[in-house]
């Protein structure tokens, strides 16, 4: 009877029977051992026994993974577990994409053939051998993991090197190629691929890199074989922006059969605006989210991150990362998410509003809530010339935490906590100071901190937390009407949305408090002042007080003798404030300084000569001047770039080798982190980004590198 | 069945369905088409529908298994087509595949009638309780010496009442995982969430099968409007169930043994009405309140370990074969112990004699004599109670066996009896009463009797309930072992036959 009805279910049916044994025989056993009956007793210890089977089977597996030493073959999800895996064994390409795998980005699944291997795979067709039964001579637990990764991997494999380390000046760019389109069923062509690569290291494109670079031909000789992606878009991110500025995040992207184009994605906006060109560009969902996990890459890895891409069927997966060596910049943002209008406030007013310890706290609070494990730094809030700044890095740990909750694990937290009720606080009655009495200042002081210090907490909180849920929803969402994109659910949207405009609506009422309040206590407080002052000086008849802190005014009124000095104090600061009052204020402000940066292209002419050679405007790359004809490159024409500035419409790996001969390079479409840029930038070679001179093919030009000019002469 | 004979199953079966895979798979990849064409695909449907209509109306075995088997190869072959697309063929393909498989399946279950409605009829569940019984006894046999207060043979009952009950829900469940199985094998693309997206229309999956939740709630189980909504209740289930530990999976992105946990909980789910319940309600409620939203957006890509190797099945497959063998020789030998002489073989009746007395039929041999009833008594409570009340003891397995084998006038060989037609019992037991009146009566006929209850929460019968082993012969030492519970509940088992 049983023969029939389990002739096609019986695997399923004795993994029913066997797990079921295996988990209620134990249990049996414990029952008979507690002399328990009731069944509520039964159920707990089932539960039980799963969960501790499962915990102590996890323990097992994790600590058999972590210690396990890649010997011949490793998966990356493996490695991504293994805290013995070396970069002489596994190179510093495989280990950056485990560790990618353990942060849990999406990386093609993959096997490591380790150096040790690629040695076997070296010997076995050394000399006359022939690469016929080379496979077959490798060990044969090497062989067993290799057949049983391709024998299920469906479509084709690609083979790249992982020679280099996982960090340092070096990044070889265009010099590994990948062997691509293999079919997993080819074993010979495998193992010619892993030799096709490591000749690489010694082909006259490499020998031209080391001399150049001083680069060392490899740290291990490392192979990896991944399923191989066949994007509709494939790019590059690098998670610092041009010039390495901290604020935005440089991404390249180009579609199939079209050149590739670089964007600035802004962290404060949200916004990827194109480099070199003022097309329009609306930024679609996956660009948000490439950026972001960038940066959420450059937060687990601790340096700046160049990470290769590509989209398949609208899925992003990280085909490279890897951490890459830049100029330090230190970003200072008077931006969102603070409440920053751009209009410069007296040390006083500031110091109304909660000062740099509110702000620090609720960027803090901020950090949390986006779930960053630290809060704001003392040194990491300023506030100059009336406006307060805050460090770049604070808001790239807001997005890497938000990113690696809501990209990597699914944002509920993220979500739980934005959702929450804002917070609603009664608008207290502004005081009137009509009575100048000697413990007035006290009261407005009383004051101060009773109420108007809690508005200005709970305004900055809710601009932060808007500005929190829309990064949050454009992570989720997007911000096109593409509905592919859009991964949020449609209630919690529906919500999310309703808590932006009750922050919006109550940061704006306790604005307005704030703003009343602020004018009669600074009237009150300047009354006040002068009246205590009157004995001494008539320094309060004007509006010095406005540049004094709090504390200060305490301390005036406390020690006499300390007065000078902080009348002096204070005439400086107004004086600094005043001489600035009419300049521009800066929302972003960089150190060092960035070379001029240009709005986009265009073409300007200086006087007499300038008739003779117009200049067009473009983005600065690599920094340096060159000047020489111009040459077009693309793959019939190699050998021309010679002393020649380069024309790159397309910047691929293949067109790497021209890049050593030129004297300076323009990039015409984009690519400001692609191979070319990369190798231009290792070599020194002067490079820009400049789409407006791709009519000069021939004509004589000079480029500067660091303004992104590009000059030519007729 | 004894371990053995699952033993021998277990791995062949799976050989034989994996076996068909393959080779659609490869007439698959050969023949697989770029575009769809409705004139083929009509033609699919027609055959599949007549091989289901020959199926059904088959008369011997052999025909529903060649039928079955060229049905399931002809799904299969379609399988392996509409697998290699993702369009909405993908998903009509899988559900044609799972239905295909699961009428197989109901056939086969009717056909051996083992389905009351949907659930398992009292002979099946006895059998699947003997199986498993048969299983669990030398590890049952080997703890006992702990305070008998809940046997490992009352869980396996409990385990076997929760399968009988939801057979057909269990079944469904086990072929939506063999289709599913076979799918993803044949997926050229991404491995295919297996799920309710796999559904042609989730939309309607999920307003359906809620609605039929309630109306196979509502509406008289003995009906045909009942009938139906249970069924269909049950046949869409396992989408749910899937979709439920999808998520599970999904959610616990971060464990290594996730993979493990799924498969425990599927396992679990099985023998569990609540959990499969509570499991389906989570895929429906992850696809009513869009739990999707919450999914990692970019993390956890396909990954080559993921996809099922009929290479991997087979050696599991091959694994409980052996698994099942051994537990096999280990209850063979626990049985021995029981029953010494159910081993046995040679002339057991030489110098056996039977002579009939007031209290029953004296049973003299060279090894001794006992007194066992002629006819067995309806049993209502403890087998021993009831022998004790008429001042007689339990038979023992042996004792029967020697009144079975000797007792009736066939040719026997060791504890076989031959016969020449498929009305065997009745011949036996009308030889029984015409020729011989000194003989027991009713041993292969009547009830299955309890002729031991010394295997703690579980108990040997004897009788016809799994005597018939083919038309041609009874075997008079098939034993059953089987649960307190599923004696208690089997209407077929309730008699005790006395001695002295």
């Amino acid at each position: 009877m049983i023969l029939l009805s389990a002739a096609f279910d019986l695997v399923p049916l004795l993994l029913v029977v066997g797990v079921a044994l295996a988990f209620l025989l134990p249990t049996s056993v414990l029952l008979e051992l507690t002399g328990g009956t009731r069944p509520g007793l039964s159920v707990a210890l089932l539960v039980g026994l799963v969960a501790t089977a499962g915990a102590i089977a996890e323990l097992i597996v994790r600590r058999r993974a972590a210690r396990r030493v890649p010997k011949w073959v490793v998966s990356l999800d493996a490695l991504a577990l293994s805290d013995a895996a070396t970069v002489a064994a596994v190179g510093g390409k495989a280990l950056m994409l485990a560790r990618a795998v353990r942060l849990g980005a999406p990386v093609p699944d993959g096997i490591v053939l380790t150096t040790a291997l690629v040695e076997r795979v070296l010997a076995a067709t050394s000399g006359t051998k022939s690469v016929e039964g080379a496979f077959a001579a490798l060990p044969r637990a090497a062989r067993r993991d290799i057949e049983t990764f391709l024998s299920r991997s469906k479509g084709k494999v690609v083979v790249r090197a992982s020679f280099t380390e996982a960090e340092g000046k070096h990044a070889y760019p265009g010099v590994f190629p990948a062997v691509r389109d293999l079919n997993p069923r080819d074993r010979e062509r495998l193992v010619s691929a892993v030799l096709a690569i490591v000749a690489t290291t010694d082909d006259a494109v490499g020998r031209e890199y080391r001399r150049r670079c001083g680069a060392p031909a490899h740290v291990a000789r490392a192979v990896i074989v991944q399923r191989q992606i066949d994007g509709e878009i494939t790019g590059a991110v690098l998670s610092r922006g041009p010039s390495a500025r901290a604020d935005v995040v440089t991404v390249d992207f180009a579609r199939k059969r079209s050149p590739m184009r670089s964007y600035g994605y802004d962290l404060v906006e949200g916004v990827a605006t194109p480099l070199g060109n003022d097309e329009k560009f609306e930024t679609p969902a996956w660009v948000h989210r490439l950026a972001v996990l960038a940066v959420t890459l450059e937060a687990d890895l601790g340096a700046p991150v160049h990470v290769e891409l590509a989209l398949e069927e609208g899925q992003p997966y990280v085909l490279d990362v890897r951490k890459v060596l830049l100029p330090s910049r230190k970003t200072w943002l008077h931006a969102r998410p603070l409440d920053a209008e751009g209009e410069r406030r007296p040390t006083f007013a500031g110091e109304l509003r909660g000062g740099l310890p509110l702000v620090r706290r609720v960027l803090s609070e901020l950090c949390l809530r986006a779930g960053a494990s630290s809060g704001v730094r003392e040194d990491e809030v300023r506030y100059v010339d009336g406006l307060v700044y805050f460090d770049a890095e604070v808001l790239r740990r807001i997005v890497a935490a938000l990113g690696a909750d809501v990209l990597l694990r699914g944002g509920l937290r993220a979500t739980v906590r934005s959702i929450a009720p804002v917070r609603r606080r009664p608008v207290p009655a502004v005081p009137t100071v009509t009575d100048v009495t000697a413990g007035a200042w006290q009261e407005l002081r009383a004051w101060h901190g009773a109420h108007l210090l809690g508005a200005a907490e709970v305004r900055l909180e809710l601009v932060a937390r808007e500005w929190l849920i829309r990064t949050l929803l454009r992570l989720v969402d997007g911000t096109s009407s593409v509905a592919t994109d859009r991964r949020g659910h449609p209630a919690l949207r529906f919500v999310l949305a309703r808590r932006v405009q009750e922050a919006a609506e109550e940061a704006a009422r306790q604005g307005d408090v704030l703003g009343r309040a602020e004018q009669e206590l600074s009237t009150a407080v300047a009354r006040v002042l002068a009246r205590g002052a009157e004995g001494w000086n008539a320094m309060f008849k004007g509006d010095r007080h406005l540049h004094a802190t709090l504390e200060e005014i305490d301390q005036f009124h406390q020690d006499v003798a300390a007065r000078p000095a902080l009348e002096a104090e204070w005439k400086a600061r107004r004086e600094a404030f005043d001489a600035r009052k009419d300049e521009p204020t800066l929302p972003r402000v960089h150190r060092p300084k960035l070379p001029e940066e240009a709005p986009g292209p265009s073409t300007s002419r200086r006087g007499t000569e300038r008739s003779l050679s117009p200049q067009l405007r473009g983005v600065g790359v690599t920094p340096g001047t060159a000047a020489g004809p111009a040459v077009l490159a693309n793959s019939a024409d190699r050998g021309l770039g010679m002393g020649a500035i380069l024309l790159v419409p397309d910047p691929r790996s293949e067109l790497c080798p021209h890049v050593f001969d030129a004297k300076g390079v323009v990039l015409l479409s984009g690519g400001l982190v692609s191979p070319v840029a990369l190798l231009a930038s290792e070599l020194g070679i002067p490079t820009v980004l400049c789409p407006s001179a791709r009519s000069l093919a021939t004509q004589d030009l000079t480029i500067d590198g660091t303004t992104g000019s590009v000059v030519v002469h007729r | 069945m004894t371990p053995l004979a699952l033993a021998w199953v277990s791995i062949a079966f799976p050989s034989a369905f994996f076996a068909l895979v393959f080779v659609a798979g490869f007439v698959g990849r050969r023949f697989a088409e770029d575009e769809f064409s409705w004139p083929k695909y009509a033609a699919f449907v027609v055959v599949a529908l007549g091989l289901a209509v020959l199926l059904v109306a088959a008369k011997t075995t052999w025909v529903f298994l060649v039928v079955a088997g060229v049905l399931v190869l002809w799904v299969l072959i379609r399988g392996a087509l509409d697998a290699q697309v993702t369009s909405i063929r993908e998903r009509f393909g899988f559900l044609q595949l799972y239905a295909a498989l699961l009428v197989v399946e109901y056939s086969a279950l009717v056909r051996t009638g083992a389905l009351a409605g949907t659930r398992a009829t009292a002979a099946f569940s006895l059998a699947l309780d003997d199986a498993l019984s048969e299983l669990v006894l030398p590890l049952s046999l080997a703890a006992r010496g702990a305070r008998p207060s809940m046997g490992a043979e009352a869980l396996v009952g409990s385990a076997v009442d929760a399968l009988s009950a939801n057979l057909l829900s269990v079944v469904a469940l086990a072929t939506f995982a063999l289709s599913a199985f076979v799918y993803t094998h044949f997926a050229e693309h991404a491995t295919p969430k297996v799920g309710l997206s796999l559904f042609p229309s989730p939309v309607v999956a999920a307003v359906l099968w809620p609605a039929l939740l309630v109306l196979s709630r509502v509406l008289p189980g003995d009906g045909l409007p009942g009938i139906v909504a249970t069924t269909a209740a049950v046949f869409l289930r396992p989408y749910f169930v899937a979709e439920g530990l999808w998520v599970v999976h999904r959610f616990a992105a971060r464990l290594r043994i996730r993979g493990a946990l799924v498969l425990g909980l599927a396992a679990l789910a099985a023998v569990s009405a609540g959990l499969c319940q509570g499991i389906a309600l989570l895929g429906l409620g992850f696809h009513v309140v869009r739990l999707r939203a919450f999914e990692p957006i970019l993390g956890d890509v396909e990954r080559s370990a993921a996809r099922p190797r009929i290479r991997t099945a087979l050696a599991v497959a091959a694994v409980s074969s052996a698994v099942f063998a051994a537990l096999g020789l280990l209850d063979a030998r626990a049985l021995a112990r029981t029953s010494p002489r159910l081993a046995a073989g040679g002339e057991l009746c030489d110098g056996v004699k039977f002579t009939t007395t007031p209290a029953g039929v004296l049973v003299a041999s060279e090894a001794g004599s006992f007194t066992i009833d002629s006819d067995e008594t309806s049993l209502d409570g403890s087998a021993d109670a009831a022998c004790r009340a008429r001042g007689a003891r339990l038979c023992t397995s042996d004792e029967w066996m020697l009144a079975c084998v000797c007792s009736y006038p066939n040719e026997s060989v060791g504890g076989i009896k031959l016969g020449e037609n498929d009305r065997l019992v009745f011949r036996v037991e009308t030889d029984a009463r015409d020729g011989t009146p000194a003989d027991v009566q009713r041993l292969l006929s009547g009830r299955t009797e309890v002729v031991s209850t010394s295997l703690g929460h579980a108990m040997l019968l004897a009788g016809p309930a799994d005597a018939f082993a083919d038309d041609s012969f009874v075997d008079c030492r098939t034993r059953l072992v089987v649960t307190e519970a599923s004696r208690l509940g089997a209407a077929s088992v309730g008699a005790v036959r006395c001695c002295r």
